[in-house]
C-alpha cells in the first residue's frame, strides 16, 4: 500500500509545486519563501525520481456476473 | 403390452414449458422479419424466418424503449430474448428483449435512428463531458484481451507515462452479448472501491458489424452514467460509433486513446524543471528585494539618528563658530573705524594743532585771550608758540570795528 501512497502523491506533489510557485508570487515573508523554496526543490526531486524509476503495472480483473446490470439505473 | 405412464395434456405442456424455458433462456437469433404487426397495446408481434423455417415472436411494450429502429417486413435482424411456451395452446414463441438490424443498410438506418434518439435525450451534450485528469495514476481498460488494441494501449502508456497502473477487464468486443459485457465492465469499474482516474474503451478496426457493440444503447447509457471520464477508441480514424458521441473524449484509435489519457513523461520532466526554475527565480528575487530593503534600512533616518544628531550639532557648532568669527571681525573692524574717527576728531580738538599751522596763542596771566580789547598798552602778555613762549609788552591797541 505504500506503493499506492507514493503513486497518489505524484500528482499531488506536482500540484503542490504549482501551488508553491503561486504562493511565491504573493508577498510572503522571506522566512516562509525560503522554506517554500526548500520544499519545492525536494518535491521536484521526488517527482523526477518517481518518473525515472516508474514501471508500468498491469492487472487483469475478471468481469463480474451481471448483478450490477444497467437496467437497474 | 407394456404399461405406459399416462399424463395429461396440461402436465405435458407444463413439463415442456419448464424444459423449453430453462434451456432457451438466453438466445440470439438472426432472421428476417415477416408478418410484422404493432398492436394498439404497444406490443409487437412478428415472425422471424429463414429459407426453411419460421418462429413467431413477441416484443412486449415495456421493452420497446430499447428498440432504436422500427422493424419492417423483410428486414434482417439479430434478436435477443428467450423462448416461452404457452401451455393452454401448446405453442411456443420467441420473446424478444432487444433487437438490432443485421444487414448493413439497415444498420446505418438504425445507427442514425439511435443517434437521433440519444441526441434528443441529451446524452451527447458537451456540458456533460468530464475533464480528463492531467496525471492519471490508475487507468481502466475495457477491450478484448487478445486484440491489437490492448497491445497498442500498453505500448503507448509504457513509452509515455509508465508510472500508471493499468487495470484491464477483458470483454468480448463483437458478436452477440459484446455490448452487454462492455456496459457491465463500465459499471464494474465505476462500482470499484479503488478509484479509477480514466477509462479507455475500444477495439481495433473491423466491419460495421464488428464494431456494432459500440453502437448499442446499453453501451451508450453505461458511458453516459459513468462518473469516471471515458475515452472511446473504436476502430480506425474514420469509424464513428455512438460510443464516440457519448464518451467524454473520442480518440481516433486505441493508441491515440492512450496518448490522450497520459502525459508524455519527457514533457512532465520539462514541466518539473520549469517549476523548479520558477521557484528558484522567485525566491532569489524575493531575497534581492529583501536585501535592497535592508540596504535602505541601514541608511535610514531611524537607524542613524544618534549620528545624525551629532552631525547636526556639529554642523550647528561650525555654523555658530563661523557666525561668531564673522561677528567678532565686524566688531573689531567697527572698533577700528570708530577709533580712527575719534582720532581724527581728537586731532581736530588738539590745541596745538593751530600752532602747527602758524597760529599763536596769547595768554595774560595763564588766561587765553581771544579778543584785542581784552588788552591795553604796557600790559605784559605771553605768546605761546608750538615750541615755546615769548614775553611781550603791548605797545598799542586797535580794534577792527
Amino acid at each position: 500500500m505504500s506503493q499506492r501512497l507514493s503513486e497518489h502523491t505524484f500528482s499531488e506533489a506536482i500540484q503542490s509545486l504549482e501551488q508553491i510557485v503561486r504562493t511565491l508570487e504573493q508577498p510572503v515573508p522571506l522566512e516562509e519563501a525560503l522554506s517554500l523554496y526548500e520544499e519545492g526543490l525536494s518535491l521536484a526531486h521526488f517527482c523526477e525520481a518517481r518518473l525515472q524509476e516508474a514501471q508500468l503495472r498491469i492487472e487483469k480483473l475478471s468481469l463480474q456476473p451481471s448483478e450490477v446490470h444497467p437496467s437497474t439505473l | 403390452m407394456p404399461k405406459h405412464t399416462i399424463i395429461s395434456v396440461s402436465d405435458l405442456n407444463g413439463a415442456l414449458k419448464d424444459v423449453v424455458e430453462d434451456t432457451f433462456s438466453d438466445l440470439w437469433v438472426e432472421g428476417e422479419v415477416s408478418n410484422f404487426k404493432a398492436h394498439t397495446s404497444g406490443h409487437l408481434y412478428f415472425s422471424l424466418k429463414d429459407h426453411q423455417s419460421q418462429i413467431s415472436c413477441a416484443l412486449w411494450q415495456f421493452n420497446r424503449k430499447y428498440l432504436f429502429f422500427t422493424p419492417r417486413d423483410g428486414m434482417k435482424v439479430l434478436a435477443h430474448g428467450a423462448l416461452s411456451l404457452y401451455p393452454p395452446r401448446g405453442t411456443y414463441s420467441f420473446v424478444v428483449k432487444s433487437m438490432r438490424p443485421a444487414g448493413e443498410g439497415d444498420l446505418n438506418l438504425a445507427f442514425e435512428a439511435l443517434k437521433q434518439k440519444l441526441a434528443a435525450e441529451g446524452l451527447f451534450s458537451t456540458h456533460k463531458k468530464q475533464k480528463l485528469p492531467r496525471y492519471p495514476q490508475r487507468i481502466g481498460v475495457i477491450t478484448s484481451e487478445t486484440g491489437a488494441a490492448i497491445q497498442d494501449i500498453l505500448r503507448v502508456i509504457q513509452y509515455r507515462f509508465p508510472m500508471v497502473h493499468v487495470l484491464l477487464i477483458p470483454v468480448m468486443v463483437q458478436g452477440p452479448g459484446a455490448a452487454e459485457e462492455i456496459a457491465r465492465a463500465i459499471y464494474q469499474f465505476n462500482a470499484q472501491s479503488d478509484p479509477i482516474d480514466v477509462l479507455l474503451i475500444g477495439r481495433g478496426g473491423g466491419s460495421i458489424e464488428d464494431l456494432w457493440a459500440f453502437n448499442e444503447e446499453v453501451v451508450a447509457r453505461a458511458i453516459y452514467h459513468s462518473t469516471i471520464p471515458i475515452i472511446s477508441a473504436v476502430g480506425h480514424e474514420t469509424d464513428v460509433t455512438i460510443a464516440d458521441f457519448v464518451a467524454d473524449v473520442r480518440a481516433a484509435t486505441p493508441s491515440n486513446a492512450a496518448e490522450l489519457a497520459t502525459p508524455d513523461q519527457r514533457e512532465v520532466l520539462q514541466i518539473i524543471a520549469n517549476l523548479r526554475y520558477t521557484i528558484k527565480n522567485r525566491t532569489l528575487r524575493k531575497l534581492e528585494v529583501e536585501q535592497e530593503r535592508l540596504r535602505n534600512l541601514r541608511g535610514s533616518y531611524a537607524l542613524n539618528r544618534p549620528r545624525m544628531m551629532l552631525e547636526e550639532q556639529l554642523r550647528r557648532l561650525i555654523e555658530i563658530k563661523r557666525q561668531l568669527l564673522r561677528t567678532t571681525q565686524l566688531q573689531v573692524q567697527q572698533a577700528r573705524t570708530s577709533l580712527q574717527l575719534r582720532e581724527g576728531q581728537l586731532q581736530q580738538l588738539d590745541p596745538n594743532a593751530p600752532l602747527k599751522r602758524g597760529y599763536v596763542q596769547v595768554f595774560r596771566d595763564q588766561t587765553l585771550l581771544l579778543r584785542a580789547n581784552e588788552t591795553h598798552p604796557q600790559q605784559l602778555l605771553t605768546l605761546r608758540f608750538l615750541d615755546g613762549s615769548v614775553a611781550v609788552v603791548v605797545n598799542e591797541v586797535s580794534q577792527d570795528r
